[in-house]
């Protein structure tokens, strides 16, 4: 569960609000993006008290992909809010967080000759 | 049923092993003879016939063209069924009885991928000692195809452009494109001739590799007991198997598409050297793997992608060096915690 709100945003015409729970990828490769969870508010639906009051979203989060920071490959999750306003303007903001515990693990390089041993 | 040996036969044991690599070479130049005499004998009939004869007769040319087409099809028959003898093992052949409970175990594996997004699946095969088998990249078969296919439409172009350079050079002012583009057709040929029964003696001479599990898929923490089997004819010097996660990224760099990978885990899971491997006695033997706890998960998305798999790697006298990769799926573990980190902003 997560909640938000928005701030200072008097004075601004708000045409629409997106929410969603997405991991994207970073590193050496182009960004991929998953999108879990996706929440719009229309203008209609957006009023000035509306605007300015917490809200919530809720989801069940998947098994998968979990957080990762690998050496070319990094993968993190995230909620996305999304204002548009204006002509065409908007501003988004990230709230990271950490799905899972994976890392990089330690490469073991044994003795040769436990490892001769170690066969059946 | 095991083949009696006769005591005074000091030669056989050396003629099984090396048999299939003859049998591999003879076919070979067999379809090799096969494409030079239907290249040489259209181009021979189509450069020096005239309106009103022809080179070569008609029923003689027919005969000509009859041959060629046997040899090359005696040729590549005898090659196929060379790579199906050494491929399919006895285990694989264990496994296609078994079938319907591999079929079974598909359904399985599919289902999970509906409920892991973004995790590759690798389904396995049936096994016949631990339940499931690795499948093996098909890289080598691949590149024995490209090569092979190079080879020929190399050998044909030089059989055509070689008789006409001579031709050529015959005359008074004789043109410079066939003279100067023969003798690099030629050693193009050459070299995809000698990639094709280097890589043909790779997969007679050493058989398939089999790999199988205990248990699949695996989990980070999770340990599992893995056979490896290797038949093959040849004594090997040495034998070692990995465990590798790999990282794969995907990106653009102006108008190219570049990929990178790069191992970020290996572990060695076994080595022995003096490997004996014979046509009556595989090398047979089982080791344990575990996976490192909070190691990630194989993972794939369009551009970037996270992958373990098991190489083994072996090396034998004269030979080119083994080198096969068995793909493994890696799931999460189904109890995941999540974290509070840092906000980001992010204005556009």
């Amino acid at each position: 569960m997560c909640e938000y709100r928005l701030r200072g945003i008097e004075g601004l015409d708000v045409s629409s609000l997106e929410a969603s729970v997405i991991w994207v990828t970073e590193g050496k490769g182009s960004e991929d993006i998953g999108v879990h969870f996706f929440q719009r508010f229309t203008k209609d639906a957006l009023s000035r008290q509306t605007l300015s009051t917490p809200k919530r979203l809720s989801t069940v989060l998947p098994n998968s992909p979990l957080s990762y920071s690998g050496e070319i490959v990094k993968v993190r999750w995230a909620v996305r809010i999304r204002m548009f306003y204006g002509e065409g303007q908007e501003i988004s903001r990230d709230l990271e967080f950490g799905l899972g515990n994976a890392v990089i693990p330690t490469s073991v390089v044994d003795d040769e000759d436990t490892i001769e041993k170690n066969q059946v | 049923m095991r083949r009696k040996r006769l005591p005074f036969s000091p030669f056989k044991r050396t003629r099984g092993r090396f048999a299939a690599i003859a049998e591999a070479i003879v076919a070979g130049l067999i379809v090799l003879a096969g494409i030079v005499l239907l290249a040489a004998t259209i181009t021979l009939n189509v450069l020096l016939s005239t309106p009103g004869e022809m080179y070569i007769s008609a029923g003689y040319l027919s005969l000509r063209i009859a041959l060629a087409v046997a040899m090359i099809a005696i040729g590549c028959y005898y090659i196929i069924g060379l790579l199906w003898k050494v491929s399919v093992s006895r285990e694989r052949r264990e496994a296609l009885v078994n079938r319907a409970g591999e079929i079974d175990l598909l359904n399985d594996f599919r289902r999970r991928r509906d409920d892991l997004p973004s995790v590759p699946v690798e389904p396995p095969l049936q096994g016949t000692r631990f339940p499931f088998r690795l499948s093996s990249s098909s890289r080598d078969l691949w590149g024995l195809i490209i090569s092979a296919s190079m080879s020929v439409m190399l050998v044909a172009i030089a059989s055509i452009l070689v008789p006409t350079a001579f031709a050529e050079a015959k005359q008074a002012s004789p043109g410079a494109i066939a003279i100067i583009f023969s003798p690099l057709i030629c050693l193009a040929a050459i070299l995809f001739l000698y990639r094709f029964f280097r890589q043909l003696l790779k997969l007679t001479g050493i058989g398939p590799t089999i790999i199988e599990l205990s248990h699949y898929p695996l989990h980070p923490g999770s340990t599992c007991r893995v056979r490896l089997f290797q038949p093959g004819r040849i004594g090997l010097k040495v034998v070692t198997a990995w465990l590798v996660c790999q990282e794969e990224a995907t990106f653009d760099e102006g108008t190219d598409i570049r990929t990178e990978t790069r191992d970020v885990y290996r572990e060695r899971l076994f080595r022995k050297r003096s490997v004996s491997v014979s046509p009556d006695a595989a090398f047979d033997t089982e080791f344990e793997m575990k996976i490192p706890p909070n190691a990630m998960h194989s993972f794939k998305s369009a551009n970037n992608r996270i992958r373990w798999k098991i190489i083994v790697q072996a090396e034998a006298k004269g030979w080119p060096r083994l080198n096969r990769t068995f793909r493994l799926s890696v799931y999460p573990r189904t109890v995941i915690e999540t974290r509070k980190a840092v906000a980001a902003p992010n204005h556009r």
